[in-house]
């Protein structure tokens, strides 16, 4: 049972992490090529607040998506003027610098041995255990995430968004202002993605560099064009069938499988004719980024 | 005299990303592709020179033409088989990025099913290396340095004078104007990528038979490279070349104050100040690109 825990439990994880990833490219044509840097700012940021600092798991996490927000302001306001091809380069520079920073400024971060020890939340009395506990915190906060997206997502902003997206000059002529409309819904992605960091964190109990990197970031984007952009249902999906169709092979597979890099071809391959034989994923309808 | 020799190692390991980056961006002006499956394409010149070397046990002279070869098939090979079918269906360039992502993912993990992720080897014991003072220079700064010399004027009098090389110009230059000039552009496109993965060959030779293969030893290089494009301006192929010397100097000055863990800060520092102040990049005045 445990091992179906962990499984729903990481898929909600990721789950919210591919609808925050959504608001930035489904909703807003934002390429986002440095998303999971904001995950590992809002996992370091509240496992540094709870470990070292010793602040409460709320407080921490409300900071987390804080930090994450603030700096995807402070990085788009420069690189969201780019074109598309350079805002990717741009974004993956940053994330590239993230890690480095990560790994090097061993005074704040522990460098590459990562923070241990990162308290489980509690309410009032109740201290929320590894388990259904666990699952409990995670689906509420899961719940909470696609609400607050699906509220965005039918208010008058998306209509400004996908605008934007479509079609900058026309938005443009249309009296909205694209680069700020840009910069929130950027940093809300940002912030987001730092919330989920912190659920992570709470989850693990344990932060480090290696999980934030380009293999993260491919996997996030994988799980977001699996399911299909602007699609609350496909952000699901596409976790559920990445996270859970790998397991497989745990049943058909030998001893001595590589799987960890078998599992990665044929994420790769999925891509490939994904984009070739059903750009819209899964179960995603033709409103969202055109591919 | 640190510095002259950091210098040296700087231009050495710059000749080598000066060759994959105007590599990329011969393909990335022709076709307007993000193409990060160049490092697949560059990991898959090294394997080739193993095969080569090791398995086949070939003359280093062949073995490096092979290698050449393979690269450049390859990297044709990921243009049929990903990009053709995805401008078949009128693709975004966000499809074609993402088709690229997966090509890149699908080959490293294919390489690491093959070959295992060790370092695979092709040589034992030191190289032979010149000293001049307190200067050294190994027989790789030599070779690099001679293909530089060697291959980047054939490239501009291929491109400058030959047919092929100006259909390639037009191309960049205005993609519609060529279809209606009569150029095959599908046609084109495969020797776009075949020049620029061989460009990469030579790259990918000089690397792997000096440090050795890995699965993934092609995506820094080919990042710093795009970088590189980036830096020196797109749209002008000796920008991307000085870019690259520009960053391979970076990288290794700054190893006179900072220690190497800070590399990829410095390198990446570099391309955000670039595309903040001036994302059109050093030589960004020479033309007008279309997409800054």
């Amino acid at each position: 049972m445990e091992y179906f825990q962990h499984l729903l439990i990481m898929v909600l994880i990721y789950a919210c992490l591919t609808v925050s990833l959504d608001l930035n490219i489904g909703h807003a044509g934002i390429l986002s090529f440095g998303h999971a840097s904001f995950y590992g700012i809002g996992a370091y940021t509240t496992a540094i607040l709870t470990v070292y600092a010793g602040l409460d798991w709320f407080s921490a996490m409300v900071l987390a998506f804080a930090t994450g927000a603030i700096i995807a302001a402070l990085i788009g306001l420069p690189t969201l003027r780019l074109g598309g091809d350079y805002f990717i380069l741009a974004l993956f520079g940053f994330s590239l610098i993230v890690t480095s920073l990560i790994i090097n400024m061993e005074w704040l971060t522990n460098g590459p041995f990562g923070i241990r020890g990162v308290p489980r939340p509690s309410i009032g009395p109740y201290q929320v255990q590894s388990g259904y506990g666990m699952l409990g915190f995670i689906a509420i906060m899961t719940a909470f995430i696609f609400f607050v997206h699906w509220r965005f997502a039918s208010s008058p902003m998306k209509a400004a968004l996908h605008a934007v997206r479509d079609d900058e000059s026309v938005a443009m002529s249309l009296g909205i202002n694209v680069v700020r409309t840009k910069i929130t819904v950027f940093a809300l992605g940002g912030g987001f993605a730092a919330l989920c960091g912190a659920m992570g964190a709470f989850y693990f109990r344990f932060v480090s560099a290696d999980s934030y990197g380009l293999q993260t970031i491919i996997l996030l984007w994988a799980m977001l064009f699996v399911g299909g952009n602007c699609s609350l249902l496909g952000a699901f999906v596409g976790p559920a069938v990445l996270m859970l169709f790998p397991e497989m092979f745990r049943f058909i597979g030998g001893q001595g499988w590589d799987i960890g890099h078998i599992q990665e071809a044929l994420y790769g391959l999925l891509l490939i004719l994904l984009m070739m034989f059903r750009p819209q994923g899964l179960v995603g309808n033709k409103v969202g980024l055109r591919t | 005299m640190l510095l002259l020799q950091l210098f040296i190692d700087g231009m050495a390991s710059g000749a080598l990303y000066a060759l994959t980056a105007v590599g990329f961006a011969i393909i990335y002006n022709g076709t307007r592709i993000l193409h990060m499956a160049h490092g697949a394409v560059f990991t898959a010149g090294g394997y080739a020179l193993y095969i080569a070397v090791k398995l086949l046990n070939l003359p280093i002279a062949v073995a490096v033409v092979v290698a050449l070869a393979s690269a450049a098939a390859f990297g044709v090979l990921i243009d049929l088989l990903v990009y053709r079918p995805l401008r078949a269906r009128k693709s975004s360039e966000a499809a074609l990025f993402i088709g690229s992502i997966g090509a890149l993912t699908l080959c490293q993990a294919v390489f690491a099913l093959i070959f295992t992720t060790d370092t695979l080897y092709l040589r034992q014991g030191p190289l032979p290396i010149y000293d001049f003072g307190e200067i050294s220079i190994t027989i790789m700064h030599i070779i690099a340095a001679g293909i530089v010399i060697v291959v980047f004027p054939i490239l501009h009098l291929f491109l400058t004078l030959t047919k092929y090389g100006r259909a390639i110009r037009a191309l960049a230059d205005n993609p519609k104007l060529s279809v209606v000039r009569g150029v095959n552009v599908e046609r084109l496109y495969m020797l776009i990528f075949a020049i620029g993965s061989l460009l990469a060959g030579f790259a990918v030779s000089l690397i792997a038979y000096d440090l050795g293969v890995r699965p993934e030893m092609g995506f820094p290089v080919m990042f710093v490279s795009l970088v590189a494009v980036i830096v020196g301006g797109v749209g002008y192929l000796p920008g991307a070349a000085a870019g690259a010397f520009l960053l391979g100097l970076l990288q290794n000055l700054s190893l006179w104050q900072l220690s190497g863990r800070w590399q990829d800060v410095v390198v990446f520092g570099a391309l955000l100040i670039f595309l903040i102040f001036r994302p059109a990049g050093l030589f960004g005045h020479m033309l007008s690109t279309r997409r800054v």
